[in-house]
């Protein structure tokens, strides 16, 4: 682990009792794997007073007991984590890892962070390549579908078809924040001069500013500006036809029906 | 302008439906009939209307295959 890593303390608290954070989550899990109270306070250097203090509260942070003790004694008896403890356990640890990537982008090892995106890295990941924050600038309306347009960057614009059913499940108004969606593999680029029009409503202009030929495709990743890029799978012989090379103007053409929302 | 879309087919519009978002555009391709669906708003931008010469655009990865 880096010297200097961020980290993000997570800690739960049920309204008025205790803290419950990584120490008492490590206790437990302490527990769970050595089955006493005793040794697990021994695992983790707590004495076997503050042990059982420290076990109480993790308790009381679930509506049923994270652990059941038999007394024993002053050496207390054996103790079984029960379900519900090892969900806290598991689901505490996952928090902890989300958290942790937050704080990297945070202490800025993920550049440029904004807070949805950051939110975003706490959920999933996707295999799309063209993921874009965006503003929802207008919404229309039909019976099955809905038109969204959303402002990219700038002056560029982004729309999207869905259904009425998606629109009302993500909850999108005028003003807020959605993530948008385009597979590479959707992307059409278009280049050089001459007055073809498009049905296509996603038509982003770009520079060229990298080409990476495989045996059958190409993936071409344009600049589109305000810090942002635009990547494209093609075959190998339309970006030869293309004669495309770094530097160039190229148009990104793809279908609203292609742009995926997520919030 | 080129295309990185692999395949464009000529052809000629032979009938159009439209819905509140979005349009049905039937389009004859040398006898064989190709429909897109696309956004009124586009139909509109194109001043697309029956017997207009177009191109239908497909990416070679959106074919897909029957035997």
């Amino acid at each position: 682990m880096a010297e200097h890593k961020v980290e993000a303390l997570l800690a739960l608290r049920r309204a008025g009792r205790p803290l419950v954070g990584r120490d008492r989550i490590d206790l437990l899990e302490a527990v769970a794997l050595q089955g006493s109270i005793t040794k697990a306070a021994k695992a983790v250097g707590l004495s076997y007073k503050a042990a059982w203090d420290a076990l109480n509260a993790v308790n009381n942070l679930l509506p049923a007991p994270a652990v059941i003790g038999q007394t024993g004694g002053s050496h207390g008896g054996g103790a079984r984590v029960t379900e519900e403890g090892r969900a806290l356990i598991a689901g505490f640890r996952l928090l902890e890892n989300r958290l942790d990537r937050v704080a990297a982008l945070l202490a800025g090892e993920g550049g440029g962070a904004d807070p949805l995106s950051m939110l975003w890295s706490l959920g999933m990941k996707t295999s799309a390549r063209n993921v874009f924050r965006c503003t929802v600038t207008e919404i229309r309306s039909g019976e099955v579908s809905a038109e969204v347009v959303m402002r990219l960057a700038g002056e560029t614009r982004l729309v999207a078809v869905i259904t009425q059913d998606s629109l009302r499940e993500l909850g999108l108004s005028v003003g807020g924040e959605v993530m948008a969606l385009v597979k590479s593999s959707f992307v059409v680029l278009a280049a050089g001069d001459g007055g073809l029009r498009f049905s296509a409503r996603n038509r982003i202009p770009g520079t060229v500013a990298h080409i990476e030929d495989g045996s059958v495709n190409s993936e071409v990743t344009l600049d589109i500006g305000g810090g942002k890029s635009l990547t494209a799978v093609i075959t190998r012989d339309g970006a030869a036809g293309l004669e495309l090379t770094v530097g160039d103007p190229a148009l990104a053409l793809f279908k609203a029906s292609h742009v995926i929302l997520a919030v | 302008m080129k295309l990185s879309a692999r395949n464009a087919l000529q052809g000629k519009v032979v009938e159009i439906s439209k819905g509140q978002i979005v349009a049905k555009v039937k389009v004859d391709v040398g006898g064989q009939t190709i429909t897109s669906v696309v956004s009124v708003e586009a139909i509109d931008e194109l001043s697309l209307k029956v017997g207009d010469a177009v191109s239908a655009i497909i990416k070679s990865t959106e074919v897909m295959l029957g035997k």
